[in-house]
């Protein structure tokens, strides 16, 4: 080939190559961005239907313990009952303390954009 | 001829090396390869020094030039830690940077055929044209394979130029530009993930090597070094290339360029040609990349601000710094450094590919 026309080609070239990768890049990123969507989805899915699970087994653990407590009464059945209703109420106060402490405590901190890295222990208490 | 007047050459290249030591140290212009480049340009150019001599005693530097250096083996080494400390998130967030880094390998055509018409070999103008890709180890990896003669001649001027980048641009980004087109504001491009950054890599070697397979001793490290940076488990690694390997290889490489520059090869017209033509390409390359990046703006939508064209030659991160100041001379709240990284990488990935189609068809 002539070595001028071989200059213009290998110009060609690089272009083309370059904007080859350019296009794979575009198309790898729509992919993967696609399918990121529905990892998120599906991902917060999971971690609500976590939490729920979460819940429910700090509430059979409650009520087991209470059930072994309430064994030695007499009333055991109206304890029982009793008990798991706090216990109930009490885990699922936790698993919500526990989300909110990943998030910024108050609204205004939000705005100038500060995250809360740990939220006030009184915040704990109040939930 | 007397003594005296037999010692002139190597004179002189004792005083190229001390103006290169100041440079470096002085004014800081890429003071980490000009100090070891001066420093050893002086000791092989002292009289009776056998350092850079294939049988010379104690000839430390022509052992690391013929080992490390004509093998191939540092420029692609460099590769692999450039890899390392190379963020590609720019990049991958806006791939049509790809053609601006493409667009500034004007100038290593242009310089290629001038080299041609001047009188050079098509090899030998293949390894003058790709100083204007500003990429130290690419110019050495091509030059030793196609002009070895010209190796020391080649890397200063590449080198050089890649410490006069705040010099060259400017000018020439300026004459291109209009005051409204270097205000234009780029939208924040968006978050790039683990994955994405991960893939990248991987993607882009086995792409590559299908269509240039003689780019692939370096972008195959280069992207290599990237994806021990990007995995996230391979951290003690990723932080050796980025530090004390680069630093080890900065040394030999000085040195050994450095050891090429005797006073009997080094003196010559074509040195001269050499470095004019490498400044042609330079500012070629870079009107290159401002001229494509102003022809987009005539289709896209979200317009680029054409000072990032500048940072399509590979000198990373100087002309992407380069394009901030100018940017930000105009209006000082327009940050444009991020989005002139992504033609940055992409100039670098651009002078390998140019550099492995010259090396698979010459």
């Amino acid at each position: 080939m002539n070595d001028y026309l071989f200059a213009f080609v290998c110009m060609l070239g690089v272009m083309a190559i370059l904007g080859f990768f350019s296009l794979v890049i575009y198309a790898s990123g729509i992919i993967l961005s696609s399918s990121k969507g529905k990892d998120k989805g599906k991902e917060k899915g999971e971690t609500e239907k976590g939490e729920i699970e979460r819940g429910e087994e700090k509430k059979e653990a409650a009520v087991s313990e209470a059930g072994s407590r309430g064994a030695i009464g007499d009333s055991a059945d109206e304890e029982l009952k009793k008990v798991a209703a706090i216990a109930a109420v009490i885990a699922m106060a936790e698993s919500g303390a526990q989300v909110k402490a990943k998030t910024p405590v108050s609204e205004s901190r939000k705005n100038r954009g500060i995250r809360a890295r740990y939220p006030s222990p009184w915040a704990l208490v109040r939930e | 001829m007397g003594a005296g007047e037999r010692m002139i050459p190597e004179l002189i290249m004792i005083a190229l090396g001390i103006v290169f030591i100041v440079l470096g140290i002085k004014y800081e212009m890429e003071p980490l390869l000009l100090v070891p480049i001066g420093f050893a340009a002086i000791i092989v150019n002292i009289p009776g020094s056998e350092l850079a001599l294939p049988e010379g005693i104690g000839n430390v530097i022509h052992w690391i030039f013929s080992t490390l250096i004509a093998t191939e083996v540092v420029p692609c080494l460099i590769f692999f830690c450039l890899g390392a400390m190379t963020d590609f998130g720019p990049l991958i967030s806006n791939p049509k940077t790809f053609l601006i880094g493409a667009a500034a390998q004007l100038g290593v055509v242009i310089a290629f055929v001038l080299a041609m018409v001047i009188g050079f070999t098509p090899a030998q103008a293949a390894s003058i044209g790709i100083i204007g890709g500003a990429d130290g180890p690419t110019t050495i990896f091509l030059t030793t394979s196609l002009a070895p003669e010209l190796l020391g001649a080649n890397a200063v001027a590449a080198y050089s130029y890649m410490s006069l980048v705040p010099l060259i641009q400017p000018p020439v980004a300026l004459a291109l530009t209009t005051e409204e087109e270097r205000k234009i504001r780029m939208k924040k491009f968006r978050e790039v993930g683990k994955r994405e950054k991960i893939i990248f890599p991987v993607l882009l070697t086995i792409v590559s090597g299908f269509i240039v397979p003689a780019a692939l001793p370096l972008i195959g490290m280069f992207l290599f070094g990237n994806l021990l940076r990007e995995s996230g488990v391979t951290e003690r690694l990723s932080k050796t290339a980025e530090n004390e390997f680069m630093n080890i290889l900065t040394i030999l490489l000085g040195l050994g360029i450095g050891g090429t520059m005797m006073a009997e090869a080094f003196l010559t017209v074509q040195t001269l040609e050499i470095i004019a033509l490498g400044a042609f390409a330079f500012v070629c390359s870079t009107a290159g990349g401002v001229l494509i990046a102003k022809f987009m703006n005539l289709f896209v939508k979200e317009k680029v601000n054409p000072l990032i064209g500048c940072a399509g030659v590979s000198a990373v991160p100087m002309s992407a710094r380069v394009a901030q100041t100018l940017a930000s001379r105009e209006d000082k709240q327009n940050y444009i450094l991020m989005h002139a990284m992504g033609p940055n990488v992409a100039g670098v990935i651009g002078t390998a590919i140019a550099a492995g189609l010259f090396l698979q068809f010459l």
